[in-house]
C-alpha cells in the first residue's frame, strides 16, 4: 500500500503544482473560477483516452507514439505557461486604463489557463488510471492499490491547497510575482522533460550526459520528486535538455522582470 | 520603463511565434541530420517482463554503442519501466511491447526497475568495455 501511496502522490504532485500555482495567480488577477470545470472535463476525458488507447498509441510511429504524445502534452503546457507570463503585464495595464476594481481577464487568458492545466493533468491522471485499473485491479490487488491511491491523492491535493493558500497569503502583488517565478521554473522543467522524451525515442542523439547527481539527490527520493516537479530536476541530464532548460528559463525570467517593471510603474498594481 | 500597449503585446506575440517556429525548425534540422547519419538501424536488445519480474534481470551491452531496448510485457497487467541512472521512463501495457533508445553509454552499472513493483521488479544494465 505504501508503494501505491508514493506512486500516486508523485503523479498528483506534478499536476497539482501547475494547477494550484495557476489558480493562485489567476485569482490574484481577479479571474473567475469558471475555467475549473472545462479543465476538469478536458483532463479526465483526455486521461481516459490516453490510458485506454496507450498500447495502440505506443505502437505508432515505429514504437515512438507514447513519447511523441508526451512531448506534445509537455510542450503544450510549457508554451502556454510562458504565454501566460507574457500576457500578465498587459492584464495589469488593462486594469489601470479601464479603472476597474479587478483586472479584466480576456478570453485568451482563460483559454491559456485551460490548455496549460489540462495538458499538465492528462499524462499524470492517465498514469494513475493505468496504475489503478490496468495494474492494481487487473492483478487482484484492488484493496491495497485503491486505498493507497486514495491516500496518495489526498496528500497531493492537500499539498496543492497548502501551496494555493500559501501564495495568496503573500498578498496579491507578491503572489503574482512568486507564482510567475514558479510558473517560469515549471515551464522550463516541462520543456526540458519534452526534450528528454525526444532523446528516449531516438529523435535526438543524447550522447552527452553532463553529470550524475544521483548520489546527492536521488530522483526517486521525496526531495528529488519535489525538485523534479518544481524545477524539472534530473539526476543525469543530457546536453540537449540543459540547453532547452536554460533558454526557456532565461526567457521566463525576462518576462518576470517585465511584470515587475509593470507593477513598479503602476502605483496600485494589485497592491494589497 | 517600457509602456505596454496592445501594439507592443501584438509585437511580442509575433516574436513568440518566431521563437516557437525557430525551436521547431532547429529540432527538425537536428533530427534530420541525426536520422541521415544513423541510417543503419542500431542493434536491438530484448528485455521481458514476466510475473512482475524482469527477464533477464541482468543485461550486458558494449560501451559507447547506441542500441534499442525492446521491452516485451508478457503479463496481463501494465508496468512502467523506469531508470533514474539511464534517465528513461515508459509505460508498457499488459501483453504489449515498447521501444526506447539508449546509449552510447560509458562503462558501468545502471539499475532499472518496474515502477508498479519497485521492490521485486529490479534489474541492472551492465556496460562493458574500454573508456572512450
Amino acid at each position: 500500500m505504501i508503494d501505491a501511496v508514493v506512486i500516486v502522490l508523485r503523479e498528483v504532485l506534478e499536476a497539482m503544482l501547475v494547477c494550484c500555482v495557476l489558480l493562485a495567480s489567476s485569482y490574484a488577477l481577479g479571474a473567475k473560477r469558471t475555467w475549473l470545470l472545462p479543465v476538469t472535463l478536458a483532463a479526465v476525458g483526455g486521461a481516459l483516452l490516453y490510458a485506454t488507447n496507450l498500447a495502440t498509441l505506443t505502437a505508432l510511429f515505429d514504437g515512438r507514439g507514447q513519447e511523441l504524445t508526451n512531448v506534445l502534452l509537455l510542450v503544450l503546457t510549457g508554451a502556454s505557461l510562458l504565454f501566460y507570463l507574457l500576457q500578465l503585464p498587459a492584464m495589469l495595464h488593462n486594469k489601470r486604463t479601464l479603472g476597474k476594481k479587478e483586472a479584466p481577464v480576456t478570453s485568451t487568458l482563460y483559454a491559456v489557463l485551460i490548455i496549460a492545466s489540462a495538458a499538465a493533468m492528462v499524462r499524470e491522471l492517465a498514469e494513475i488510471f493505468i496504475y489503478v485499473f490496468s495494474y492494481g485491479i487487473a492483478s487482484g490487488q484492488a484493496v491495497p492499490v485503491v486505498s493507497g491511491a486514495v491516500i496518495g491523492a489526498g496528500v497531493g491535493v492537500s499539498l496543492g491547497i497548502f501551496i494555493f493558500f500559501g501564495l495568496l497569503w503573500l498578498g496579491k502583488r507578491r503572489c503574482l510575482q512568486m507564482s510567475a517565478l514558479l510558473l517560469g521554473l515549471i515551464s522550463a522543467g516541462m520543456l526540458s522533460q519534452a526534450t528528454r522524451f525526444l532523446v528516449q525515442s531516438g529523435f535526438l542523439p543524447g550522447e552527452h550526459i553532463l553529470w550524475d547527481s544521483g548520489w546527492l539527490i536521488s530522483e526517486s527520493s521525496l526531495p528529488g520528486e519535489l525538485l523534479h516537479a518544481l524545477l524539472g530536476y534530473d539526476a543525469t541530464p543530457g546536453i540537449e535538455q540543459l540547453t532547452v532548460y536554460v533558454v526557456s528559463l532565461a526567457f521566463a525570467m525576462l518576462l518576470l522582470r517585465k511584470l515587475m517593471a509593470r507593477q513598479g510603474t503602476d502605483g496600485d498594481a494589485l497592491r494589497q | 520603463m517600457t509602456s505596454f500597449t496592445t501594439k507592443s503585446v501584438q509585437h511580442a506575440v509575433r516574436r513568440i511565434w518566431v521563437l516557437a517556429l525557430g525551436y521547431c525548425l532547429s529540432v527538425i534540422l537536428v533530427v534530420a541530420a541525426n536520422q541521415s547519419s544513423a541510417a543503419d538501424d542500431p542493434p536491438t536488445i530484448t528485455l521481458r517482463i514476466k510475473d512482475h519480474l524482469f527477464v533477464p534481470a541482468e543485461l550486458t551491452v558494449p560501451a559507447n554503442t547506441r542500441f534499442r531496448l525492446l521491452i516485451i510485457n508478457e503479463d496481463n497487467t501494465a508496468e512502467e519501466f523506469e531508470s533514474a541512472a539511464l534517465n528513461r521512463e515508459k509505460v508498457i501495457m499488459g501483453n504489449s511491447e515498447g521501444v526506447i533508445f539508449l546509449g552510447p553509454l560509458s562503462p558501468g552499472e545502471y539499475s532499472f526497475f518496474g515502477e508498479f513493483n519497485p521492490r521485486t521488479a529490479q534489474g541492472r544494465l551492465i556496460v562493458n568495455g574500454p573508456q572512450s
